[in-house]
């Protein structure tokens, strides 16, 4: 007896198994189809001879998570991006006469991602570090950006201060100052003794600038454009706050290429050749204009 | 290797950060855990609906808009009374994770009650205990073997977890490993096995400890 | 004798009220009335909440796309996720009360470790170190699938270039969760008295009927409040995807929110993206409970 009820239940149970196989498969095929082009594959055996993962294509690393103005979803279409980077990258390919798509990447992992072979080249406020240069090719600077001081605009303690001022780490000592988490203001706040340093990641500090909580902000002068300036789509002038002392602890903006991807050296040099091309013919000024971000010191670098 | 010794003070400074926020608030978290769950079951709607739906919100958002919230929203508040010095990052931290702990662990303390047999509580009924005697000493003490795999699992969580205050400017291990790591992304892995290190000898002894006691809490009844 | 009866009840006054009588009477219409007020001011809250959304109306139909997609994302890495995480736990829980001192000893040093160490580095050392291994090793996960899938018919949904992060991540954190499960599942299994093996066992059952028959369907019931905490801590987790850049719901609550200026839409793209969450996760609860009392009936 006991056989047949072990017979029973087998039957029972590889009925249901069967079943669930054939519902899971008609699923999948009714999901599915075929396509006939392969997408586009991470094997490292499809470079092409432009230095391109995919020919005809520069993919491009950068996060669109709190990249205001660099890269950030449009806010009147939430499903494209805007951002002075995002335009940069449009007129470069333009000029390279090819496309470009943006690879979603967090900012912290970029550079394991370029060296992972993700993408072909960092583009978001990028800079060439003795660090990085181990591991990675720069082009020329397409900016040159420094960190810039914001305070409130009603507090007494800075109001000798101007924007024209050159102030520089000592102006803020005795303070408690905020900034981003990983930028390069964190990487200077923290060299100084004398100031009290808040990191905050992944939002920014002008909240707690606005209600008082922190002294001064020091950060790069792209998200000071956005944010206190209201340069850019979607952004809006903060009255509350203002900025004093020019931009400094300069450096450059750069896109970084894999020194050991194979075409690298050639995808460099066409990169570079679009870039004194936009610098010429003024494109690059435009852009940075719109975004409120063009200044002297641009000039430096041969943007005209 | 210089690296990890230059590091490591910096770490350890961030490792007991961690390790003060846990503190305060797991203790917290229970407390108001267990008061969420005694109310949950109470026979007065207007207690249980409120408690019931609270927990389900805490659990079903994510942590960082509920430190967001209490931040900058009742930051907010507290600000126009003239209080804004309550609301900083420790104290802003330490609420969030606690009030966030306390509704998982109030389904864990769910779980414990009933986990009690049934028998045990019609007994104490049929000898006349009240209703709080009855679960202050029989139901209570013989549940706490049942959670402590569930609170040891939730309180290595919460190491990990007391991260999310480096949203509202805190320090602790893990936003001091980000600074190291960006400063010195050619050569992070010293930083990171520091970082597990120190992790390791956080929760380690917890869950060895927390075992021991399971073990003789189980014996004993 | 009835007849007499009721006649002598017809003529009897109306008793008295006792004071007992007209304190329980109070009581009972003062806790009516707290019930009632709770009502209203629970129909109050909803309705002041729904006006907030109103006001925020243009910015909730301009986002919804975005979070959408990012919901979507989210709904896929979880429910993956938790399955490969259901098969961890289980084969850990196991291991955990084997025979074998070498099988217990495994399995206790991989929930150590994976519980004790972050997260994070986990995903990331899958992602860029595990990944990296295989690309050396010359095996692309990507290729294999895809093909496989080609000749299933069925390649279209293997489209998107990130698959390396979607393969990496949901092991990752499946691998994770797997030994937070592990304690869950073990801790519900020995909740059951060992009378009932001790039981199973005089009457002739092997150690696989008995944990079939026996155990499993007491230990369900422990186990499914804190399984239901961690899998709801899972969707929460799922956003530390996007450190391997998958767009999921955090990233896009985060990326819609950060770039406002205004404090006021900002808090609000926030609660929306926490509202997206609450919408996976409340029914998900609602059904824990479900099954906890359709189980909680059979004894």
């Amino acid at each position: 007896m006991s056989v047949e009820i072990n017979r029973r239940v087998f039957v029972k149970c590889a009925g249901q198994t069967t079943s669930l196989l054939v519902a899971g498969g008609t699923l999948l095929a009714a999901c599915g189809g075929k396509v006939s082009t392969l997408g586009s594959s991470s094997s490292s055996t499809l470079q092409s001879a432009q230095g391109l993962k995919q020919s005809g294509l520069l993919q491009w690393g950068a996060t669109s998570q709190g990249g205001a103005p660099y890269v950030y979803p449009d806010p009147s279409d939430s499903t494209l991006l805007v951002g002075f980077e995002y335009e940069i990258a449009v007129a470069l390919s333009q000029w390279l006469e090819i496309q470009q798509k943006e690879v979603e990447t967090d900012y912290s992992q970029l550079d394991e991602a370029l060296q992972a072979g993700k993408f072909d080249v960092i583009l978001n406020g990028w800079e060439s570090t003795t660090e990085r240069q181990k591991s990675e090719l720069f082009t020329q600077s397409y900016y040159r950006y420094g960190q810039q001081i914001v305070v409130r605009a009603n507090d007494q303690r800075f109001s000798s201060r101007t924007a024209n001022d050159v102030l520089g780490l000592k102006a803020l000592e005795g303070f408690t100052v905020g900034t981003g988490a990983g930028l390069k203001a964190a990487d200077l706040l923290s060299t100084d003794s004398q100031i009290t340093l808040k990191t905050y990641d992944p939002a920014l500090p002008f909240d707690d600038l606005d209600r008082g909580r922190i002294d001064a902000v020091l950060i790069d002068l792209p998200v000071v454009a956005y944010y206190v300036l209201g340069a850019g789509a979607g952004a809006q002038a903060d009255k509350k706050l203002r900025l004093i002392g020019q931009p400094f602890a300069l450096g450059d903006y750069v896109i970084a290429l894999k020194k050991a991807a194979p075409g690298a050296t050639l995808l460099l040099k066409m990169l570079d050749q679009a870039i004194t091309e936009l610098k010429n013919n003024g494109t690059l000024h435009n852009i940075l204009a719109k975004w409120q971000l063009w200044n002297d010191q641009q000039a430096s670098i041969g943007t005209i | 290797m210089d690296l990890a010794v230059r590091a490591f003070p910096a770490f350890l400074s961030g490792a007991i950060n961690t390790v003060l926020y846990c503190i305060s608030s797991f203790p917290l978290a229970l407390l108001l855990g267990l008061l969420l769950s005694v109310l949950s079951n109470s026979r007065f709607t207007w207690l249980r609906v409120p408690t019931r739906t609270f927990i389900e919100i805490i659990r079903g958002t994510p942590m960082i808009a509920q430190i967001f919230i209490l931040y900058y929203g009742i930051g907010a508040i507290l600000g126009v009374y003239g209080l804004a010095g309550l609301i900083n990052s420790w104290t802003a931290g330490i609420a969030s994770l606690a009030i966030n702990y306390a509704a998982y662990e109030a389904e864990v303390f769910r779980a414990g009650f009933l986990s009690v047999d049934k028998g045990q509580t019609e007994a104490a009924y049929s000898l006349g205990l009240t209703r709080g005697q009855t679960f202050f000493r029989i139901v209570l003490p013989q549940s706490i073997p049942f959670m402590i795999p569930p609170f040891v699992n939730d309180f290595i969580y919460m190491l990990k977890d007391s991260a999310i205050v480096s949203a509202i400017a805190g320090t602790e291990l893990t936003s001091v490993l980000n600074f190291w790591a960006t400063r010195n992304s050619s050569n992070p892995l010293p930083l990171y096995l520091i970082a597990i290190v120190l992790y390791l000898l956080m929760s380690l002894p917890t869950s060895y400890v927390a075992r021991l006691f399971e073990r003789r809490l189980r014996a004993a009844l | 004798m009835s007849e007499i009866y009721k006649e002598q009840i017809a003529s009897d006054p109306v008793p008295a009220t006792t004071r007992l009588d007209r304190l329980a009477a109070r009581k009972r219409i003062i806790l009516l009335i707290l019930d009632v007020l709770f009502f209203i001011v629970a129909f109050v809250l909803v309705l002041a909440f729904c006006y907030y959304l109103y006001s925020y109306r243009q910015l909730l139909v301009l986002y919804l796309p975005v979070f959408l997609d990012g919901l979507r994302v989210t709904i896929w890495i979880s429910l993956v996720s938790v399955v490969l995480a259901i098969i961890f736990g289980l084969l850990g829980a196991f291991a955990r009360l084997s025979r074998f001192a070498v099988v217990r000893w495994l399995a206790m040093i991989y929930v150590e470790v994976v519980r004790g160490t972050p997260i994070l580095v986990q995903l990331l050392l899958w992602y860029f170190g595990f990944g990296a291994v295989l690309t050396q090793m010359g095996i692309d996960p990507y290729r294999i699938v895809y093909s496989l899938a080609t000749t299933l018919q069925i390649n279209s949904l293997f489209q998107d270039s990130n698959f390396d992060a979607y393969l990496f991540g949901i092991i990752g954190l499946s691998f994770n969760y797997g030994a937070y499960l592990t304690e869950v599942f073990r801790s519900g299994i020995q909740s059951v008295e060992h009378g009932q093996s001790e039981a199973a066992l005089s009457l002739g059952m092997n150690s696989r009927q008995i944990m079939r028959h026996i155990i499993f369907p007491q230990a369900i019931r422990m186990v499914i409040p804190p399984f239901t905490n961690n899998f709801i801590t899972l969707i929460q987790d799922s956003a530390l995807l996007s450190i391997v850049g998958l767009e999921e719901l955090e990233h896009a609550t985060f990326a819609l929110a950060l770039p406002q200026v205004n404090p006021g839409n900002k808090m609000f793209v926030f609660i929306f993206g926490a509202l997206f969450y609450l919408v996976i996760c409340y029914p998900l609860s609602l059904f824990a409970h479900y099954c906890e009392a359709r189980i909680a009936k059979a004894y």
